[in-house]
């Protein structure tokens, strides 16, 4: 026991100190979890889903060996279901509606081999229609009581653009496994959506008309607020951690470069000065570089510029056509095409390096993966994967070595942020 | 619109079901109204119909410029199509009017990197045409990305045709 210990805890410094390096976990060293569902009177299609998203949520913590069996058991019982009895833990929840219409999820969490509940709380929702996120937060509380890394991510929400049909795009709110979704902003060409506040209350996105404009949409007010306009085109390709800088792509003389944007003074730097293509900057170092995207060597790869400086440092050294980048701390996730054949089916594949070492991780291997985008605290990494003529959210969690599809059922994903 | 769509057509029925119980002057002064044009007017607007007639006639006498993959400089082979634009664009029929270049790609590589390739499309375009003699300050450019391909299907060629530099003639 003492040496699996041991072990386990090697593996957290390893991930501690380098995140680009492989590790695969061994599933029968991690324990076993059952969800059970206590509801009564409660319209049964309802909760039978809630349990299955639910489960889907346990197993992409990737910290139990998930049993998916559909169990009914009375909510106050701390006995497990008797299918359940091999488990070690029972998730069990309780789906009621309060006099004022709020949906109110009980749960508990039983240690299925003592018969003893380790933790008991709910959860309540405003809307019925939001019960997936209730669903989340189980599993986030649950993840946080056993001490596992961080998963806020799985909590918040997600926007994206999905085009619908030819200069036609969507702006969609959804969960991180497009459960729930709704369709915030439709009409025309709207796309590159990003969070503008810590609360998710606003995004910005661009509407390509006349001449491309960013707005601020603030979902709680309904307003669209006119950010700024550009000819040829303009992007919001990141927000600084305090959401007060934006780095823009756009062309004011028909040059795409990079630009620093100040939201209170609301003055715009020009960062880059290249004759070519820079696109796609993303914060790096504490807001003191960023990384970006451009064909200064004759196809596009990945380098770093100061943001007060004109010194710029190439980041990445493996892949011919590097197109799309995110970063967190010291470490780039980015897209490179991986054939000389432009169009075979595995063509766009995702990697990730450390300015720290010259090791580089290979997280994807088959279909189109583009757009990477880390979590805040680098647990994980968003995605969009195209196959075949499928559409999909895809999600990678590094330290676990595993990854997860969810398809989209309309549409195409443009472009997301979560 | 379609709301707009639909309401007018609830409106004109209402009037029509009305006008069986009597209102038909309704109806009749509605039309009446309608064909009340003056002079000016319909003038005006005969010469706003020709002007876009003209556009559009202009417009489909200029061909799209067609690049290869992940590519902005223009081809060999698209430089015959250059000059006979420039021309055309040139010309006493055209030479009065905006020029706007719309730069596109196909599905291949992320979007906003696409978007930026579109525009190096669109401003090479640009360059080609201002160097056949077209004036740049009739120019305007914006770029599609992938977001307006003229084909759907999964194939080669039709990825080739979306990764052009389209014109549209502007008043």
């Amino acid at each position: 026991m003492s040496r699996v210990v041991i072990w386990l805890l090697s593996l957290n410094l390893l991930f501690a100190s380098d995140a680009t390096i492989d590790v695969k976990k061994s599933a029968d060293l991690i324990p076993s979890i059952a969800v059970e569902d206590g509801s009564i009177n409660y319209r049964h299609k309802i909760s039978k889903r809630f349990q299955k998203i639910l489960t889907s949520d346990l197993a992409v913590l990737a910290q139990f060996n998930v049993r998916k069996t559909y169990q009914k058991n009375i909510f106050s019982s701390d006995n497990p279901h008797k299918e359940n009895e091999d488990m070690n833990y029972v998730v069990r929840y309780r789906l009621k509606q309060s006099n004022q219409g709020i949906m109110i999820c009980d749960y508990k969490i039983i240690d299925a081999k003592k018969q003893e509940t380790l933790l008991e709380d709910h959860v309540k929702v405003m809307q019925n229609d939001l019960y997936v996120f209730a669903a989340h937060k189980i599993a986030y509380d649950l993840n946080k009581y056993f001490g596992f890394p961080d998963v806020k991510w799985m909590k918040q929400r997600v926007v994206f653009a999905r085009y619908i049909s030819p200069r036609n795009s969507d702006i969609v709110i959804s969960d991180y496994s497009l459960t729930y979704q709704k369709l915030i902003i439709r009409g025309g060409l709207n796309i590159f959506p990003k969070w503008a506040d810590a609360k998710q209350h606003a995004f910005y996105y661009t509407v390509v008309g006349e001449k491309p404009t960013l707005y601020r949409y603030n979902m709680t007010t309904g307003k669209h607020k006119k950010i700024i306009s550009s000819s040829g085109m303009l992007v919001c390709s990141d927000v600084s951690k305090d959401y007060k800088q934006l780095l823009l792509t756009m062309a004011p003389d028909d040059q795409p470069d990079i630009y620093l944007y100040d939201v209170k003074s609301d003055d715009a730097t020009r960062l880059t000065k290249y004759q070519g293509i820079d696109v796609g900057g993303q914060f790096l170092d504490d807001g003191k570089r960023f990384a970006f995207v451009s064909e200064r060597l004759g196809y596009p790869n990945i380098f770093a510029k100061g943001i007060e400086n004109n010194e710029v440092e190439q980041l990445v050294y493996y892949g011919k056509n590097n197109n799309s980048c995110s970063t967190y701390r010291n470490y780039i996730v980015y897209t490179s095409r991986e054939t000389n054949n432009a169009f075979s089916q595995n063509s766009f594949n995702l990697h990730m390096v450390s300015t720290q070492t010259e090791y580089v991780r290979h997280l994807t291997s088959t279909g189109v993966n583009q757009f990477p985008k880390f979590s805040d605290d680098g647990d994980a990494i968003i995605f969009i994967k195209h196959y075949k003529r499928q559409s999909a959210l895809g999600i990678i969690r590094l330290k676990q070595n595993k990854s997860y599809l969810f398809p989209l059922k309309v549409g195409k994903i443009q472009s997301l942020d979560w | 619109m379609r709301g707009k769509i639909i309401l007018s057509t609830l409106l004109a029925a209402m009037f029509l079901i009305s006008g069986c119980g009597g209102k038909e002057a309704v109806i009749d002064e509605t039309a009446e109204k309608s064909e009340k044009k003056t002079d000016t007017e319909s003038s005006a607007q005969a010469g706003v119909e020709a002007e876009e007639s003209s556009m559009l006639t202009a417009e489909g006498e200029i061909k799209s410029i067609y690049f290869d993959f992940d590519v902005f400089t223009i081809r060999g082979d698209m430089q015959d199509s250059v000059e006979k634009n420039s021309e055309k664009l040139n010309s006493d029929d055209v030479k009065g009017y905006r020029i706007k270049i719309e730069g596109n790609c196909d599905e291949w590589g992320t979007d906003e990197y696409n978007y930026a390739l579109g525009l190096k499309r669109a401003t090479s375009t640009k360059k080609a045409i201002v160097a056949e003699g077209v004036d740049a300050d009739r120019i305007t450019l914006i770029s599609f990305g992938e977001a307006n391909p003229k084909c759907s299907e999964k194939t080669k060629s039709c990825w080739a045709e979306n990764r052009r530099a389209d014109f549209k003639i502007r008043p």
